[in-house]
């Protein structure tokens, strides 16, 4: 070869060297850096309230930010978008609804002022996709596709949250749009929790999913997922024994409460109990929104009288009934979970743990005067509608997700700040 | 010039989609020079393409020639997505780019001529499922340069050109409009002052929800001006440049709007303002009723109404050298610059849309890009002449534009060419040229509110390249 030869070779080399090459850092969205990562590349979190980050009544961004699959997906360290709903107090916008600072009054106060937006706008800035598709008030027969075989869902006072945070799908649809690669689905409490917010007949029978209808439901979703072809991995959460939630409280301690009021009076009824197992026993239950205005009334000076045979409590065959749906519900998520090969987490094991210390979940509220009325009337655990986790307890159930997951998946997912 | 003729030339031209150029340029206006890799401004092919590549070339010419050309391309093209790296194909045809050139020499000194060729043009089709079909999912820039060409030589060494362009100008641009990100009259939903619109997106609608298609279609005249000349240092070395002066189209169309059903229903009872929207209502009907009633034929915001914009193809210059080694050896270089920061915002102004909400403000900000042509030329015998050559040339788009309209970047391309004298009048042109653009990080959607993109907002990388095939037959008369 001669020597012009040689340059014009090596030119043209170096032109097609130039040519060829791929920019395949020019990427920005790369699998995270652990063991196990990238079967959290997309993560998706299919739930209700509790997952899409209520609290005392109310959510907004501020709330959003700390719920349990936000901070999983920042410890994965992983892409993760959530519906987030404008919380800017200079503008007097605090949510939709703006949560509830103080519940013992009718009805309850709730942050910013009585010119306050019922409901704030979602924010300026709209992810291009969801991660966290869960929406307040929903039960399994809500994440199903549309065109799933009727019934379909009743209305609903949270149905604005399918517009307001889904843009009118469901939640299957907006997760099908991630192609997700791992999911946690925590769904079934409000198939069971109608029961004990019924203000007419609390824990009737008619307000409970059935649990051959729920597992049926419950396939199907699972039937959805499995059918976008992209899930590696995940988690399904099993139903909050929701009679353990504060906002229902024992007979028994209203009973034993009446001694420091003595203007109310509490019927022997309410002493009810069954026992279940060793370490679990059915009570009669004393709704929130039936035993507090009693407890007001009386604090009052006015007499008054808690009988719990009052169709507003529930007894101790509905408590039986609700219990054991519940513990049908999760038989039936255990068994998809390991049919699947996922992971099964009983939130119960947490919550019961809760419940051992009653500043966490109080057996009763802090009426007033009492100095948590305000801050915790349910406990630091929950809050203050006594229903949803707080803040601590949301980090607390993304500490034990990171915990299960790492240890079933053989994962390194980095602790939960 | 009549419609029906200004339509006839368009069709004739075809599609041209941005190519050997940067920006939405192209330099593929005849097989002899593609084969060369677009070299010629010292010393320009002999089939009369010297109008586009340096118009002096005509002075000198003996007889008449007339040249019909044509470029195939095959373009292909990609943009794969960050998060999903869901890679979305270009959907762009085979496309044919033809060119004629008719050229005579007058005297011996005087040579002239008529080109007809596009310089300046684009073509982008991307499928409708692509996420870029809200910035535009069929955008076509089209100028066909119909150029009377004088040249002369003024000395034994020295000859000049120039030509005054008629450019038939025409531009479409295809989108979807994305319903979340459709503002809300602010008499529906105040706002704080100084702050924008609250957006549909604000009450849920998820991006990508197609809620109307958009069709805007302007034409225009334009005239620019060609000047060249070459400059002979001996038989074996020359001097070349060439000077296209810029064409504005001040482009004057039509717009037109089509709604695209979203099938949503407001899931439960919406307050919003003084307006209850009760459940079960259709999104669609709700978009195309009272007080919204966007797509009214008379009063809507979406009814067929007058659109404006203006365009600029941007000046370029090209230097030249061309030099004879020896035993038919020829060795060309060439330079070329292009202004292309004339192509720094693109306003569209819908006139009777008061409000300003459908004026569109894109702020592209294209860089003067620079390209480097390489090219050797073979006269094997009376009968062959093999040629091949090299260009590169830098990116006119900054990092923070590059779209679905024209997601170009730096590009390195490989041409080769023959000519064959088929007999004594008849010649025939033969070129390839291979296109390798280097993948590029862009973005599938423009800001909301005609606000100044930044490269914060690109989700993906654009790889793109071409082949292109030239055939062109000369006839001497």
């Amino acid at each position: 070869m001669t020597h012009r030869r040689t340059l014009l070779a090596s030119a043209l080399s170096l032109a097609l060297l130039a040519a060829a090459c791929h920019q395949d850092d020019l990427f920005t969205s790369l699998p995270p850096a652990y063991a196990g990562g990238a079967m959290f590349t997309r993560y998706v979190s299919f739930g209700n309230s509790i997952t899409a980050g209520f609290q005392s009544g109310g959510l907004n961004d501020s709330l959003q930010r700390a719920a349990y699959p936000v901070l999983l997906a920042q410890a994965m360290r992983t892409t993760f978008y959530y519906p987030s709903i404008n919380y800017v107090p200079t503008l007097d916008l605090y949510g939709c609804p703006s949560p509830i600072s103080f519940i013992f009054s009718n009805p309850p106060t709730r942050l910013g002022s009585p010119t306050t937006p019922l409901c704030s706008l979602r924010s300026a800035n709209i992810p291009p996709y969801l991660n966290n598709v869960a929406f307040p008030g929903a039960d399994v027969l809500e994440l199903l596709n549309t065109n799933y075989a009727p019934p379909q869902p009743p209305p609903s006072a949270t149905d604005a949250y399918k517009l307001f945070l889904l843009g009118g799908r469901t939640e299957l649809q907006r997760a099908r749009e991630v192609s997700p690669t791992f999911v946690t689905v925590w769904i079934g409490n409000n198939d069971v929790l109608s029961a004990i917010l019924d203000t007419g007949d609390a824990g009737q029978a008619a307000d409970i999913t059935p649990p051959a209808t729920f597992t049926t439901r419950f396939d199907a979703l699972m039937d959805s997922i499995d059918s976008f072809g992209s899930v590696q991995g995940g988690v399904l959460l099993g139903v909050v024994q929701v009679t353990g939630a504060p906002y229902v409280s024992q007979g028994r301690v209203y009973f034993a409460a009446q001694a420091a009021i003595p203007t109310m009076t509490v019927l022997p009824n309410c002493l009810a109990f069954q026992a279940l197992s060793a370490t679990d026993t059915a009570f009669v239950y004393v709704p929130f929104h039936y035993g507090a205005p009693i407890v007001a009334q009386a604090a009052a000076g006015v007499s008054d009288t808690l009988d719990c045979s009052n169709s507003h409590v529930i007894s101790v065959a509905e408590a039986v009934n609700m219990i054991s749906t519940v513990a049908q519900y999760n038989g039936a998520i255990q068994q998809a979970a390991t049919a699947r090969g996922w992971l099964f987490l009983d939130p119960n094991t947490l919550l019961r743990a809760l419940a051992a210390d009653t500043a966490a979940i109080r057996p009763f509220p802090a009426f007033p005067p009492h100095p948590a009325a305000t801050t915790a009337p349910f406990g630091t655990a929950i809050s203050r509608d006594g229903i949803h986790p707080s803040t601590a307890t949301q980090k607390l159930i993304a500490q034990t997700l990171q915990g299960a997951i790492n240890a079933f998946y053989q994962s390194a997912i980095p602790a939960v700040p | 010039m009549g419609q029906s003729l200004r339509y006839a030339l368009f069709l004739f031209a075809a599609f041209p989609v941005a190519l050997g150029a940067q920006g939405f340029g192209i330099f593929e206006q005849g097989a002899c020079a593609m084969g060369r890799a677009g070299t010629g401004a010292a010393a320009p092919c002999a089939d009369g393409s010297a109008m586009f590549f340096n118009p002096a070339g005509l002075a000198g010419l003996k007889g008449g020639r007339a040249t019909v050309g044509v470029t195939l391309l095959d373009v292909q093209g990609a943009f794969t997505d960050d998060i999903f790296q869901e890679k979305t194909s270009l959907d762009d045809p085979l496309i044919a780019v033809p060119q004629v050139y008719i050229s005579y020499g007058a005297t011996s000194k005087l040579g002239i001529g008529v080109g007809l060729f596009a310089p300046y043009g684009l073509e982008t089709q991307w499928p409708l499922a692509f996420d870029g079909r809200f910035a535009g999912y069929k955008n076509i820039l089209q100028s066909v340069y119909i150029q009377p060409t004088i040249a002369y030589q003024v000395t034994s060494g020295l000859s000049v050109g120039g030509g005054l362009d008629i450019v038939l100008g025409k531009v479409e641009l295809n989108q979807r409009l994305d319903l979340a990100e459709a503002p809300i009259p602010t008499a529906l939903v105040p706002v704080p002052p100084g702050s924008p619109p609250a957006t549909f997106g604000q009450f849920g609608i998820a991006p990508g929800t197609d809620f109307a298609d958009v069709h805007l279609e302007a034409t225009k005249t334009a005239v620019a001006a060609h000047f060249g000349a070459i400059y002979k240092v001996n038989d074996r070395l020359s001097f070349g440049a060439n000077i296209l002066t810029q064409a504005k189209f001040d482009y004057s169309g039509t717009a037109t709007f089509t709604q695209v059903p979203t099938n949503l229903v407001v899931p439960a009872d919406l307050a919003v303002g003084a307006l209850t929207i009760p459940a079960g209502t259709p999104v669609d009907l709700l978009l195309n009723a009272p007080p919204l009633s966007l797509f009214d034929p008379t009063i809507g915001v979406f009814k067929t109404q007058p659109v404006v914009t203006t365009i600029k193809n941007p000046s370029q210059l090209t230097l030249g050298v061309a030099y004879n080694i020896a035993s038919g050896w020829t060795v060309l270089g060439d330079y070329q610059h292009t202004w292309w920061n004339q192509f720094n915002e693109l306003v569209i102004v819908f006139p009777q849309d008061l409000s300003g909400a459908l004026d569109r403000h894109l702020y592209e900000r294209y860089r003067n890009t620079d390209g480097f042509r390489l090219g050797a030329e073979w006269a094997k015998d009376a009968k062959w002449t093999v040629r091949g050559g090299y260009l590169y040339h830098g990116g006119a788009a900054p990092a923070a534009t590059v779209t679905p309209l024209l997601p170009e970047g730096d590009r390195n391309e490989f041409t080769a060419g023959a000519t064959i004298k088929l007999g004594s009048v008849l010649t025939a042109d033969l070129a390839y040229q291979y296109i390798r653009q280097n993948d590029r990080r862009g973005r599938t959607r423009e800001p909301i509110f005609n606000q100044v993109p930044t490269t914060g907002l690109n989700n993906g990388l654009y790889s793109f390249h071409a082949h292109l095939f030239g055939v062109s037959l000369g006839y001497a008369f």
